[in-house]
């Protein structure tokens, strides 16, 4: 018993004295089990791949086609509404030059215990703590926290008690939403403010991104606040890559959420 | 010379260790549970508990959040180590 307690003292001061210590030592070891999987993984993929029916491969080939031809379709519209969106925050002085890196994700949840992301990139790829993961540039799923040689550890916007502060795209209404873990998100917001099944939850001054998508709303007659449901539109557990803004130009404008936030209470007052 | 026992337990615990870093968290921690009412004072689970936290966990120096998986394995081995003067079936 007494070598237990012991054991847990002393990882407890290691940390106090070298917090980062651990981590690399732990990390370098580590880093190799995680390639070879990813290598053996892919391998295997293809492997399998070979046992596959002609007639399957053909279904899902015109699934896919039919799918990619929508996207195509949206695309136009969507690339559009982006240049247009673009030049107006330019007009009002908000210049947005992205420098988007291709990392690849070592370790995902459910392996990673903290909803956190291991990346292939660290401080020699220019990564540093507090720059942006992002899912094809428009999903935000996170922040990095930690930078090492070669890797880096992000921690996802829904990571179990991280608050953050964000808004209902539809309506502008502010919504503190709370992390659940493995993706999903919880909010808690007065009934009389509108919300809907499938809205999306932007961060403010930042509509062009994605946080999360509302699934379900719980409305309890006894209570006056409704619960609101969201989670990722990406399933986190499949992704292979993502991309971290190096810049950090996607800085989340207070004074918008506030405003924001003024606006919606001097309406519901009006009400 | 290493006796069968040792050689054994070492061999549980590179393959325990392999596991812990290519497995989900919850799938290696049944085997840890297996492997720790097995043997007699599994210490080697603070060591996993710490990697876990070290791998995973973002470093926080006045912090405790970060050291779920120590805090845990150190509770399961108190925790077992009462349990097991309390079975019948348990004869080490």
């Amino acid at each position: 018993m007494l070598i237990v307690v012991a054991c847990v003292f002393f990882v407890f001061l290691l940390q106090v004295i070298a917090p980062r210590l651990l981590p690399s030592i732990a990390r370098t070891v580590a880093i190799p089990f995680w390639k070879t999987e990813s290598f053996v993984v892919t391998k295997f993929d293809r492997f399998f791949g070979y046992f596959r029916t002609k007639g399957s491969l053909m279904s899902e080939n015109n699934l896919f086609r039919l799918e990619l031809e929508d996207a195509h379709n949206r695309l136009l519209a969507l690339e559009i509404l982006e240049k247009e969106n673009i030049e107006l925050k330019e007009m009002i002085g908000r210049k947005l030059e992205r420098t988007e890196l291709s990392t690849f994700v070592l370790a995902r949840p459910p392996r990673t215990v903290y909803d956190t992301f291991v990346l292939d990139v660290g401080k020699n790829g220019n990564v540093k703590a507090g720059d942006k993961v992002l899912v094809s540039g428009t999903i935000w799923l996170g922040e990095i926290r930690e930078t090492y040689g070669d890797s880096s550890l992000a921690k996802l916007l829904s990571s179990p008690g991280e608050k953050r502060e964000l808004l209902v795209a539809r309506t502008n209404t502010p919504v503190t939403i709370v992390g659940a873990g493995n993706g999903n998100f919880r909010a808690e917001i007065p009934r009389g403010v509108s919300v809907n099944i499938g809205d999306v939850l932007v961060p403010p001054g930042l509509k062009e991104m994605v946080v999360a998508k509302i699934y379900d709303i719980e409305l309890n007659p006894e209570d006056s606040f409704q619960k609101i449901y969201a989670r990722a539109p990406i399933n986190i557990q499949t992704l292979i890559s993502v991309d971290v803004d190096i810049n950090n130009v996607l800085k989340i404008d207070d004074k918008i959420l506030q405003a924001t936030s003024k606006a919606t209470t001097s309406k519901n007052t009006k009400k | 010379m290493i006796d069968n026992n040792s050689l054994i337990r070492i061999i549980i615990f590179v393959v325990l260790f392999c596991f812990l870093n290519l497995l989900p968290w919850w799938l290696v921690s049944v085997f840890l549970l297996a492997v720790v009412m097995y043997y007699d004072q599994y210490y080697e689970l603070l060591f996993f508990g710490v990697w876990l936290d070290a791998l995973y966990a973002v470093p926080d120096r006045f912090s405790i959040s970060g050291h779920s998986f120590l805090l845990a394995s150190a509770a399961v081995l108190i925790i077992v180590f009462f349990i097991k003067k309390r079975l019948l079936w348990y004869s080490r």
